[in-house]
């Protein structure tokens, strides 16, 4: 019965190996990161820390609150007060900032600093020059601008550039703060006080799931097919077979949810949402969440004055 | 039967076809009656879950008829909001495949999200949460997100957000799949305690380690799709013939020291207490 060649020892091939698409790889990798970022937001979650301690619905508040102040101070004192306010809440949350500030610095550089170092330059601001970059014999006229003879960094473009980047340093760290406190499955339970749509919600949360438990059978999926495929011959068949996997669990996917939408029907939904309205608020939440607005309120004060 | 018993039920040369002339259930002919347990029994895709999916209305027949309490099960008649949340109210189905029907953010949503959608107050909705968590060991899980459960913990959480809905009966697909043996006697007992409850269970499987243990009547399905015999358990695990032509028990390779060998195997020998023991 047992085929032939199965009776014999197995003999490797002495075969030079390519290298595998690093590029498949690198990207399933990430996906994965999906599930332990997930995991780890779960873990966070879970610490006895204060703002782990806080009701989710407040955290929504806080952080809408906390956003419109950032975007209402001006001043690089007072962003460096708020900046100090999250450090603050991080350390009492017991959550690194360091891995907040890592994970928000890419979005610093994104949106704050390439978007706006142009700015610091004296041909869009007038101000004080501190780094001369370029010069000329004599002035241009080019469009609309005006080209003066020195091209630099100024004092003013500088503050400019550095209010804008701690800004977004501000805003990002402190959504990621609050997330990693809350976990996404309790941020849906605040949100529910935005009077967010119930249909939105769970949509929301049916996709996280989605890609958490794809990010994972893609890996498992890429593993199975490495353990029998890592000679690499023409990219054309690696993409052919790569795509077919993943065309396979997104049809795998769905047929789950064709299950889920099912199940859904045989526990009474109809078309219409209706979930839990729950707020478990405790007098010290408010001595809490009003500390919070009284120094918020300071801050936009200190601002103020200049 | 009790003649008394109350039909629940009823099947009517009932059949189903997911792909056209592809035959999933083939003239399908039963009752099940009020408070008592049947077991559907039948190899893998014989068609018990498609039968139990006709039973819960979620796809209907393309031949024959099924009737729940006396009213033809139709896509019309369930669109019908008054018959729609009786019927929703009072037949519960838990899936084989738990993850599928675990779709809310956390395990107490969950537990909440059948009695709100029948229209429960939110007290209530919670104070059933509450109960049925203890019931199934399951209030330490509360705040886990589902694709943090283990296969057990996701077992008894889609059974308990089924049995927070109070259904009258309740429909399972496989419950044992995948469990340990000590969630599997869990299970069984919760199934004893459910029937003594007044619970109508319809309950399919492929162990015979269950029908045994249920002892209940059995609806046996064929690798025809069709319906073979419905009796009392001991008449049917009595039956090897049967059991062999059903493919619910085959012969097993297995080794006395050095010696390997085959012969049928049957798992266990059906046993009965004497009433006074």
């Amino acid at each position: 019965m047992i085929p032939p060649f199965l009776q014999q020892p197995n003999e490797v091939n002495d075969v030079k190996r390519k290298p595998r698409a690093q590029y498949i790889e690198k990207t399933l990798i990430n996906l994965l990161r999906v599930f332990s970022v997930a995991a780890n937001c779960f873990y966070l979650s879970n610490q006895k820390g204060l703002l782990q301690k806080t009701p989710p619905v407040m955290k929504v508040w806080l952080l809408l609150l906390f956003l419109g102040v950032v975007s209402v101070v001006h001043h690089i004192g007072s962003q460096l007060i708020l900046l100090s306010i999250t450090i603050g809440l991080s350390i009492l949350s017991r959550i690194n900032f360091v891995t907040i500030v890592r994970q928000a610095l890419l979005y610093v550089l994104l949106f704050g600093l390439l978007v706006t170092l142009p700015a610091s330059l004296n041909i869009f601001n007038e101000g004080t020059m501190i780094f001369r970059l370029i010069h000329f014999e004599h002035p241009h006229q080019w469009w609309i601008y005006h080209i003066p003879s020195e091209i630099g960094i100024t004092r003013e473009g500088l503050g400019y550039v550095l209010r804008i980047c701690l800004k977004i340093l501000n805003s990002v760290s402190f959504v990621l703060l609050i997330f990693s406190a809350t976990g996404f499955e309790n941020m849906i339970q605040g949100l529910r006080t935005l009077r967010v749509p119930h249909f939105f919600l769970l949509t929301l949360t049916l996709a996280y799931k989605y890609i958490v438990i794809l990010s994972q059978n893609l890996f498992q999926s890429f593993q199975a097919m490495s353990l029998r495929y890592w000679l690499r011959s023409q990219s054309a068949v690696e993409k052919e077979i790569t795509g077919g996997r993943v065309g396979f669990l997104f049809r795998k996917g769905w047929e789950q949810y064709e299950l889920t939408y099912k199940a859904m029907i045989a526990r009474g939904f109809n078309g219409e949402f209706k979930l839990l309205n729950e707020n478990d608020f405790r007098p010290v939440h408010f001595g809490i969440g009003g500390v919070l607005i009284i120094i918020m309120a300071a801050v936009i004060y200190i601002d103020k004055l200049g | 039967m009790d003649p008394n018993q109350r039909e629940v039920f009823n099947l009517r040369q009932a059949g189903f076809q997911y792909i056209p002339g592809v035959d999933a259930l083939r003239d399908i002919s039963f009752t099940i009656y009020e408070n008592e347990i049947l077991t559907i029994l039948g190899s893998n895709g014989s068609g018990k879950s498609t039968l139990l999916q006709l039973l819960c209305g979620l796809i209907f027949p393309t031949e024959g008829e099924i009737f729940y309490r006396g009213q033809r099960l139709t896509e019309k008649i369930l669109k019908d909001r008054e018959f729609q949340h009786t019927f929703r109210s009072s037949v519960g189905f838990v899936f084989q495949h738990s993850e599928v029907q675990l779709f809310c953010p956390k395990v107490y949503d969950e537990l909440v999200f059948g009695p709100l959608q029948i229209g429960l107050s939110d007290q209530e909705a919670v104070q059933r949460s509450v109960e049925i968590m203890q019931l199934m060991g399951i209030a330490h899980l509360r705040n886990r997100p589902s694709y943090m459960l283990s296969g057990g913990e996701r077992k008894k959480v889609a059974i308990a957000a089924v049995l927070t809905m109070n259904p009258q009966v309740i429909l399972f697909d496989e419950p044992m799949s995948g469990l340990d043996p000590k969630s599997r006697s869990f299970i069984l007992d919760l199934l004893f305690e459910l029937h003594q409850a007044g619970k109508t269970l319809v309950i399919a499987t492929h162990h015979l380690e269950l029908v045994n243990s249920l002892q209940s009547r059995v609806a046996l399905l064929n690798e025809e799709h069709q319906l073979v015999r419905i009796a009392p358990a001991e008449e049917i695990m009595q039956d090897i013939n049967l059991l062999v032509q059903t493919n619910l028990i085959s012969e097993y390779a297995h080794k006395h020291h050095d010696t390997v060998h085959k012969h049928l195997w049957y798992p266990f020998t059906p046993h009965r207490h004497d009433e006074n023991s």
